[in-house]
């Protein structure tokens, strides 16, 4: 895995290319916008977690550690990790989007579908981006070695997506509480032997770069492809593309 | 460069300006070792330190560091508790003295996204590996520091904060008289610090931080004892206050506490394990900003 982080490392900055472009088909878009960590500004937070990560990965040199599970003291959380590791399956992500969603069909507001199209991306890229590397990698888990799910953290991918949506559209006030919480998600990880250290550092990079990356793609007028177009009776979800 | 006050802890001078701090600190580090609150041994370290660092900008954006620490008086004491195998056993004495290995450190400025805003991205250690010897200390290793910093200004002063990656490197050192080497194995810390410089008034500013950490691979051998940690924590707070003696010169007094705790992995899986440093620091220091204010 040394290799692959600075494989990483290498991608971030080597090929960080933007690309603007009038019309996009579908798959363009998709891979224009899976791209955003490396094609854009956000290649500085994804080349920080991922120096971070290698620093500790490298240091750590396969050692290997009796492990003691009933040490209370040395868990922040101690006996409330289990909130993170609830809240951390991307609950916050759906009841942002759901609420937006229904916020923007009942009031007409475009920049409410904006925001849960901008959610939903997000969280699909990092989730893909996610299970690819935990397939990949088959890091065994600190406390659960039958486990080979262990890098990178999806708990904490999806919670810094979600963190990095709302201070990217509401501001730093929201975005400070979104980031709050993300950090005793991804903490809470690493307490209860889920994870370790370098698997939460790339989690948080991953899903802060796909927030953050799709923010500035907006920024550089890469479409909106959501719309809802309220109806009598109802309503019609509209996903264009062009071929 | 974009507005940062001198007494800012993010300060850096403008192009061809230098700023100097010289200063000195007393510190106390105390290691607990205990099973089910019962002692099994008491390691304190007792310091006094004195520093150096100086801060030049050769470049627009780009800041050359230089810290350098001598630390004249260092006494270690290990205490066997109740628990302990060697319960009754006198403690373990010795004191040392030395010119600590230099730290340098590179501090590029970022062209802030807003004109109150100032970004930094900070990488620095300590490059040098001075040869270790019995009574003198060292900081050994080749230790890594990575930083972001940002900061944003208010009226009543500055909120600023990092986010941190340290890398420190094997570290070996010899009580006096002893040919057996203490090695702490290399550890890293990843953490966040948040903080406020007040500047409600002319002449004084306060400042207050608070840090949380987390750290992995935290492993020490003595001829004593072994301890290995695959992970631990650190919460923090600092509190300080500068007084300007002109406009280029102020002094600092700043206090800080800190705890790691970490979780023993060296021990039965049915003990109650506490592994658990405090630290505390006081420092004095005095700056002088050599060229032009630029608040």
């Amino acid at each position: 895995m040394k290799y692959l982080i600075i494989f990483l490392l290498f991608f971030s900055n080597t090929f960080s290319v933007e690309v603007q472009k009038e019309e996009f088909s579908f798959g363009e878009q998709v891979w224009e916008e899976f791209k955003t960590p490396v094609t854009t500004n956000a290649r500085y937070i994804l080349f920080g977690s991922l120096l971070s990560a290698g620093m500790v990965y490298i240091n750590k040199q396969g050692r290997e550690y009796n492990k003691r599970e009933t040490f209370d003291d040395a868990r922040p959380f101690g006996d409330y990790g289990y909130i993170g590791e609830t809240l951390g399956w991307g609950y916050l992500n759906a009841l942002y989007m759901l609420s937006h969603l229904t916020y923007g069909y009942i009031n007409d507001d475009q920049e409410s579908y904006k925001a849960t199209e901008h959610m939903f991306k997000a969280s699909t890229y990092t989730l893909f981006a996610t299970s690819a590397l935990k397939m990949f990698v088959n890091e065994r888990r600190p406390g659960y070695p039958e486990d080979t799910d262990s890098f990178p953290s999806g708990h904490s991918s999806m919670s810094f997506a979600f963190a990095s949506v709302v201070a990217a559209r509401h501001g730093w006030a929201y975005g400070s509480l979104a980031y709050g919480l993300a950090t005793y998600i991804s903490v809470s990880r690493i307490n209860d032997d889920w994870h370790y250290l370098h698997d939460v550092l790339v989690g948080m990079g991953i899903g802060a770069s796909y927030g953050w990356g799709l923010k500035y793609a907006y920024d550089k007028e890469l479409p909106y492809q959501f719309a809802v177009i309220p109806a009598d009776g109802g309503g019609v979800v509209v996903a264009g593309y062009s071929f | 460069m974009f507005g940062l006050s001198i007494d800012h802890p993010y300060f850096i001078p403008n192009f061809k300006d230098s700023i100097l701090t010289i200063g000195a600190g007393n510190g106390h580090r105390e290691i607990e070792y205990e099973n089910a609150s019962s002692k099994i041994d008491d390691q304190i370290y007792k310091f006094n330190e004195s520093h150096l660092n100086y801060v030049v900008s050769p470049w627009d954006f780009l800041a050359l560091g230089l810290r350098l620490s001598y630390d004249f008086d260092r006494e270690y004491e290990l205490k066997f508790g109740e628990s302990s195998s060697r319960f009754g056993e006198d403690p373990v004495q010795s004191s040392s003295s030395g010119l600590l290995d230099p730290e340098l450190f590179f501090i590029y400025e970022f062209i802030p996204f807003k004109d109150s805003w100032s970004q930094q991205l900070v990488i620095g250690g300590n490059p040098f590996d001075i040869k270790e010897k019995p009574g003198k200390n060292y900081r050994g290793g080749n230790d890594v520091f990575v930083e972001y910093r940002f900061s944003k200004r208010r009226e009543d002063g500055y909120m600023y904060g990092k986010l941190f990656s340290n890398y420190y490197g094997k570290k070996r050192t010899f009580l006096p008289g002893d040919t057996r080497a203490t090695k702490v194995e290399s550890y890293t810390e990843v953490g966040l610090q948040l903080g406020y410089l007040f500047k409600s008034y002319k002449k004084v500013s306060f400042l207050l931080e608070g840090v949380f950490a987390l750290s992995s691979d935290y492993n020490i051998e003595t001829p004593e004892l072994t301890r290995t940690a695959d992970k631990g924590f650190v919460i923090g707070g600092k509190i300080g206050v500068n007084y300007f003696l002109s406009a280029k010169t102020y002094v600092q007094v700043t206090f800080d506490k800190s705890s790691y705790i970490y979780n023993a992995t060296n021990e039965d899986i049915d003990q109650d394990i506490d592994y658990e440093f405090e630290n505390y620091t006081l420092n004095f220091n005095v700056s002088y900003l050599f060229g032009e204010l630029i608040e």
